[in-house]
């Protein structure tokens, strides 16, 4: 759907029209689903709480000033509902970077180590996504959301700074940062998988003796 | 600059926010530094990867589930909003109540003002009304001097009634009633407003044409000021001061005959009912003046006929028409200060609009003034939202970027480890190869086994032909 064909029907939903308010939904819900997805791994409500977003746009429908895009608007309401979501659970939840092993010496010892597949395997099955997106589950939220916004979406960085409010700067340094963040959290998942390898090919060696 | 500078260059890179001159320099940072290079296609490829996610497909019954949930918050709402309507209804009446957002001007902002203007109207009204009956009854003074020393000069009756009808005053005036006259004028309108009503009695029972002159005047002030909007003058006076004329214009008729034998009698009639009006009151005073006033006219009239006794049915019939003349005279007189009452209460209440238009103006500044102020207040609130929400993002960037560094640090001590341990394992590789080369010396071992154990088959072959061939 094309954004003044979206203007247009908001123009009408603004009006009572029911059955454009329904039309918008219709055109965007996967893309919504899909962005809560993104935001909020690893949770099972992901679909209540993408048709929550839904829920509020039809609730404030009244503040949409048809100035920005209908699709850049309801981004927003997903992104604040998202990032609203996690940090009420902030405190329900540790989401943890290390995890801890037994070492050789029998010792626990603190590693990387991805909380296993959490993003659908069966979709991610080009060699790297799979990896990628485990180690996207541990950036920040805020890392993790312009990530999406940008590379995933592909929004400009002024639409993402319209829907997570804030500078383009903030964008910029925000999206540095998290590529960044992204780099090292996969080189140290494979060096975690090259460490569990070599102690596997030791093992069978030992054994051998 | 230092590689940690081209890191954010790179990221912009990336999404071809970089000027030509920026693109320039990186390229050149990147030729010259392996690692940021190595940095460099780590993230082009990150960021092709993300840029390969597939789309997931809805859960089934995805939109059939969010339709219900949209109908039932359609119903609560439908539910609610009776309540809403309820609750700003009572708050709205609440507010009015309180009177907090009552509207400029109010009503009852309004009532004193019209009250104070009335008021002063009347005021304005009065001494109008008083000024210029003054000016009437001086005219009548005057009047009756003239005719009065014309009827000493002459002492003709039939003169004098010539000489009344040319003035139009009165016919029957004689000396002593001008005395009487003078007396009753100067007390009549002080007696319609403060004296008590007996004193006005007393006075308005002497017969005379000034008087009676004097009366419609007091008369039209009482009426006038009672006359004031919104209130008519009561009703029960008006039918007492018809029943007053009307016995004024019996006793007129009865005068040729009833005077002559009991003048006194019928006189005394409208004193009697004057001295029946209440003392208490402004206004009874007024009444009472005003029925004293009446009186007087009456008994005049009464008392016509004795002083005119020698006069003819014609003469008393031309008194009678020019009395009426005169008295269509003041009722104009009346109805024109009327009229000027209205007026200036009209000018009193247009200037009372338009100050209360310009208030209202005023009022208007000071609200658009206080609304322009709780605006740039607003923007000001909205500013430091900003600045608040920028600096809790940034500490909050800090926050990860330290926690972030941590991490790396504790993973590059980990690789460290890591490193060493497989520089172990590389002590091991060589047990591995001597190993693998004792495991190569087995190999061949078995090998020369097997050769050997085929030779020895051979060998064993070869001494059982042997001894096959020995006897």
């Amino acid at each position: 759907m094309d954004r003044d064909e979206s203007l247009r029907l908001a123009a009408l939903a603004k009006q009572g029209d029911m059955a454009a308010f329904e039309t918008l939904v219709v055109a965007h819900e996967r893309m919504v689903y899909n962005v809560i997805y993104r935001m909020m791994p690893n949770q099972e409500d992901v679909k209540d709480i993408s048709q929550e977003v839904f829920l509020k746009a039809y609730r404030y429908l009244d503040r949409f000033d048809q100035k920005a895009s209908f699709s850049t608007w309801i981004y927003k309401i997903a992104v604040n509902t998202a990032i609203d979501e996690m940090r009420r659970r902030k405190g329900k939840e540790t989401i943890s970077l290390d995890w801890e092993f037994e070492g050789e010496d029998g010792a626990q010892k603190k590693q990387y180590q991805p909380d296993g597949p959490s993003v659908e395997e069966q979709v991610l099955e080009k060699e790297g996504l799979q990896e990628i997106w485990q180690a996207m589950e541990k950036l920040s939220a805020e890392h993790r959301t312009v990530i999406t916004l940008r590379d995933v979406e592909g929004l400009s960085y002024t639409e993402i700074a319209e829907i997570t409010g804030t500078s383009l700067g903030t964008v910029k340094s925000r999206l540095a940062r998290g590529r960044m963040a992204l780099k090292d959290l996969l080189l140290a998942g494979r060096a975690y998988g090259a460490n569990s390898q070599k102690q596997t090919e030791r093992r069978g060696q030992r054994a051998l003796r | 600059m230092h590689c940690d500078d081209y890191m954010e260059q790179m990221s912009a890179a990336l999404d071809d926010m970089l000027t030509e001159e920026e693109w320039q320099a990186l390229k050149a940072h990147l030729a010259s530094c392996p690692s940021c290079d190595a940095l460099w296609r780590q993230l082009k490829e990150n960021k092709a990867l993300l840029q390969e996610t597939p789309l997931l497909e809805l859960p089934a019954g995805y939109h059939a589930e969010w339709k219900a949930k949209w109908q039932q918050l359609l119903q609560e709402e439908a539910k609610e909003e009776p309540k809403a309507e309820e609750a700003t209804k009572e708050e709205t009446k609440t507010k009015e109540e309180t009177g907090t957002l009552v509207s400029f001007p109010t009503k009852k902002t309004k009532q004193p003002w019209k009250k104070m203007g009335v008021a002063a109207a009347a005021v304005f009204l009065m001494a109008v009304v008083g000024m210029g009956g003054r000016s009437l009854v001086e005219y009548q003074k005057h009047q009756e001097e003239v005719t009065g020393s014309a009827l000493l000069e002459t002492e003709g009756a039939t003169e004098a009634a010539e000489d009344t009808q040319e003035t139009g005053s009165m016919p029957s005036v004689a000396s002593a009633g001008v005395e009487a006259g003078e007396s009753a004028k100067e007390a009549a309108p002080k007696e319609a407003t403060t004296q008590a009503p007996t004193e006005g009695t007393e006075e308005s029972a002497v017969p005379s044409d000034q008087q009676e002159s004097a009366v419609p005047f007091s008369q039209a002030v009482a009426e006038e000021t009672d006359a004031l909007p919104p209130s008519p003058p009561p009703k029960g006076r008006a039918m007492e001061s018809e029943v007053v004329e009307e016995s004024a214009a019996v006793a007129e008729e009865e005068a040729p005959v009833e005077a002559s034998l009991e003048p006194m009698t019928t006189a005394q009639q409208p004193q009697t009912i004057a001295a029946e009006e209440p003392e208490t009151s402004a206004e009874g005073a007024a009444g009472a003046a005003d029925q004293a006033d009446l009186s007087a006219a009456t008994n005049d009239l009464t008392n016509q006929p004795p002083l005119r006794s020698s006069a003819t049915m014609a003469e008393s019939a031309e008194s009678v028409a020019v009395e009426a003349a005169e008295k269509k005279v003041l009722s104009r007189t009346k109805v024109t200060l009327q009229v000027d009452a209205i007026e200036e209460t009209m000018a009193s209440l247009s200037q009372l609009g338009e100050e209360t238009t310009v208030l209202q103006e005023a009022k208007k500044v000071v609200v658009k003034d206080e609304a322009s102020k709780e605006e740039s207040l607003l923007v000001q609130v909205r500013a430091l939202g900003t600045v608040v929400e920028e600096t809790s993002a940034d500490e909050d960037i800090t926050f990860w970027y330290t926690k972030t560094q941590e991490t790396l640090a504790a993973k590059q001590e980990e690789v460290a480890a890591l490193q060493a341990k497989a520089a172990e394992a590389a002590m091991t590789e060589e047990e591995t190869a001597s190993f693998e080369a004792a495991q190569a010396e087995i190999a061949s071992c078995k090998t020369s086994l097997s050769q050997w154990d085929e030779a020895l088959g051979q060998t064993e072959v070869e001494v059982q032909l042997v001894e096959a061939q020995t006897p």
